[in-house]
């Protein structure tokens, strides 16, 4: 008999705590791995970002906006190409930057070659010829760029003279170096 | 007694936060290390004189005594002392008698400069180096440039200032 009561008292069912808010709707605050995973890969974004650039830069202080003027000197090349260029044509390199518009007419200057001529008495020296059937061009661009303390970039690309651009224009592709930089207003330096 | 200790565990939230916490004073200290040499330096004033070959002559004219002078990362490295010292670009020739000999470009054309750059920079283990840690030897060749002029410049000498 005792051991029936005992089996009954076992088999009794519990009474059950209410459950809590949070236990009632587990899902619905639950702090997830894909929750974890999206915060861990922005703080890795915001790190490299912090470390890449300073925070100036990318809140874009320190840079301002100015129109500026270069020119590029396009080397050896047949004279007929200049009528390829046009006024107004947009200019982009080859990464896709686009560098500004041309804002004038080309010009068109001899093609110098360089070369040793010794004279009759053994000695000589470099001498300056003109090719006779290439030129060189130049092309003036303008553009807007951000200006900051350290140059000029337009679209991102820096801007200045001695570096060498591939042009890629609507008719016309090239390489050339830039041989003069001004800002829009204030033209000085550079070559003639 | 255990219900208490259960309200205190660590979950994965703070699991997450941790690490995102770590990861960001890592990336500080990256940073910074990389910046300043783990934040311990001492930088002396170096006279680095630089050689570039082959400037369009008009180049010349844009290359400021003064003017601040940068690393292609965007780092400011220094400013030139003076205005550079401008020669025809120098070319070696062989004559009809097989000698190498020099011979200079005509005027106006190409041309050489050497200038001055006054520089701060650290000295470790007796490695000379730009703060972002770019080796300062003599015939080392690096790129620089000024806010208007890109260079490929070639150290020809690197001299502590005596004012150091």
């Amino acid at each position: 008999m005792n051991e029936q009561i005992n089996n009954e008292i076992i088999k009794t069912p519990k009474v059950k705590k209410p459950k809590t808010k949070r236990e009632r709707s587990p899902r619905a605050n639950r702090f997830n791995f894909i929750d974890a995973i999206i915060i861990i890969c922005i703080v890795s974004v915001l790190a490299l970002l912090y470390f890449v650039y300073s925070p100036l830069e990318l809140l874009g202080i320190g840079t301002k906006e100015t129109n500026i003027i270069y020119t590029i000197k396009v080397s050896g090349v047949p004279s007929e190409y200049a009528s390829a260029i046009n006024t107004g044509d947009v200019l982009s390199d080859g990464d896709g930057y686009i560098l500004g518009t041309v804002a004038s007419e080309v010009e068109i200057e001899p093609h110098s070659i360089y070369e040793y001529r010794e004279n009759e008495f053994g000695s000589g020296g470099i001498v300056s010829m003109t090719h006779p059937d290439l030129v060189d061009l130049i092309i003036t661009v303008s553009a807007t760029s951000e200006k900051s303390a350290d140059g000029y970039r337009v679209d991102g690309k820096r801007i200045a003279v001695e570096a060498e651009y591939h042009l890629l224009l609507p008719k016309f592709e090239s390489k050339g170096i830039c041989i003069s930089l001004s800002e829009e207003n204030v033209r000085e330096g550079g070559a003639s | 007694m255990a219900e208490k200790n259960s309200k205190i565990r660590f979950g994965l939230l703070d699991a997450v936060i941790l690490i995102a916490v770590i990861a960001l004073v890592l990336a500080l200290v990256f940073r910074y290390s990389a910046d300043k040499h783990l934040f311990v330096y001492d930088t002396e004033t170096y006279t680095v004189t630089v050689k570039a070959t082959g400037l369009q002559y008009t180049t010349v004219n844009m290359l400021d005594s003064n003017a601040k002078v940068y690393l292609e990362d965007g780092k400011l490295i220094g400013t030139f002392v003076h205005a550079p010292t401008v020669t025809p670009m120098l070319s070696y020739s062989t004559t009809s008698s097989g000698d190498i000999i020099a011979a200079y470009y005509p005027d106006n054309t190409l041309v050489d400069i050497v200038t001055d750059i006054e520089c701060e920079l650290i000295v470790n283990d007796g490695m000379i180096m730009t703060k972002g840690g770019v080796h300062v030897a003599v015939g080392t060749v690096i790129k620089i440039h000024t806010e208007t002029v890109d260079l490929d410049v070639e150290i020809v000498a690197v001299e502590k200032n005596a004012s150091n």
